[in-house]
């Protein structure tokens, strides 16, 4: 059963109020696969605002075939690859990343100033450790232990067989272990 | 890993996530823990997979800034403008009092009780336009059922049938 099918539907006849609903709840996973398929860009946010304008523009034609986010991740996937086509591109033509003010970065629940600081760099860490990866194997990981997803969704999302997701999932750990073990 | 071990790469990963370790049946679950007894490069590898995906699970969310959603709420308030421009059926409803009106002035204005019209003082007959279309002068053309006030329905699609057919005939005798 999905749960935002009320709402989908909904937003799908043009409320907007029912699409905030849903901006809420997937927002935070949608930044962060943002962020992390990007190696902790500073345009994490404008990709998740480009992600939910996709998906209102996209809503009439989304049948619910699949969750709404099941469809909803395969946006956001669509989304971050064109954002690194372009920055791709960029860096061609111009030698170097574009370069951005770094993002606000709240995690203003952290009381203590170094609870704040080591959490801050254990994200940065994990981060810039994703980002050696090839994607391929950077969006196996992140959906299963970043998003949490389980390994039939993660099919479903990006399209791969079950035994393609379990073996990049395995493979992209195993690389990580070798970055994340030289903290 | 080699041969048999790589074959377990599948398992070892789900292994290494307790959501995800009930997905192995209890046979697959027994060879693979007969397995890591006997295979110390798997254990490791097993180790390894639990350790990154621990930190990956425990890395902190990033929280969207104050200013996210009243930025994206500004986004979509602009494309919903322009959506509603792009959208068929609103120009097809802000369009129809237009298409009704200009119905009207066609079916009460333009009644035609006279049988000629007339283009920069030439008079054009149901007979001149016949010449123009087929080049011959006939009493039953299309042209002449037509332009008559009291060409019943049948006898037009009688004669307009007609008159294609005839006029196909006339293409391949030429």
């Amino acid at each position: 059963m999905d749960a935002d099918r009320a709402l989908v539907k909904a937003a799908a006849a043009g409320s907007r109020e029912a699409f905030d609903e849903l901006v809420g709840r997937y927002q935070t996973p949608v930044l962060n696969l943002a962020r992390a398929m990007t190696g902790g860009s500073a345009d994490a946010e404008d990709i998740a605002q480009d992600v939910f304008v996709r998906a209102w523009r996209g809503l009439a034609s989304f049948r619910g075939e699949s969750s709404f986010r099941t469809w909803l991740y395969r946006v956001a996937i669509n989304v971050i690859q064109s954002h690194r086509g372009r920055a791709s591109r960029l860096r061609r033509l111009f030698g170097a990343a574009p370069v951005s003010e770094e993002a606000e970065d709240p995690i203003e629940s952290a009381a203590d100033p170094e609870d704040l600081e080591r959490r801050v760099l254990d994200r940065d860490a994990i981060d810039r450790a994703l980002a050696t990866l090839p994607e391929d194997l950077r969006l196996a990981v992140t959906l299963r232990d970043v998003q949490g997803l389980d390994y039939r969704t993660i099919a479903d999302v990006t399209g791969m067989p079950m035994g393609t997701v379990e073996s990049r999932i395995f493979r992209a750990r195993q690389r990580l272990k070798k970055e994340l073990g030289r903290r | 890993m080699k041969g048999a071990c790589d074959d377990r790469q599948g398992w070892l990963a789900r292994m290494a996530d307790p959501a995800e370790s009930g997905a192995l049946t209890a046979a697959e679950r027994a060879r693979l823990e007969a397995h890591l007894d006997r295979c110390a490069e798997c254990r490791a590898a097993l180790a390894d997979q639990r350790f990154v995906a621990s930190a990956l699970r425990g890395r902190p969310a990033l929280e969207p800034s104050p200013g996210f959603a009243g930025q994206l709420a500004a986004r979509l308030d602009e494309t919903s403008s322009w959506l509603g421009l792009l959208d068929w059926r609103v120009w097809t409803l802000r369009l129809a009092p237009v298409a009704l009106a200009i119905f009207l002035a066609a079916v009460f204005s333009g009644s035609p009780s006279t049988s000629t019209a007339t283009t920069s003082g030439t008079e054009i007959t149901p007979a001149t336009l016949d010449t123009w279309t087929h080049g011959v002068d006939e009493s039953s053309s299309v042209a002449s059922a037509v332009w008559q006030d009291r060409t019943s329905s049948e006898a037009l699609i009688e004669t307009m049938l007609l008159g294609s057919s005839m006029a196909r005939e006339d293409a391949n005798v030429r």
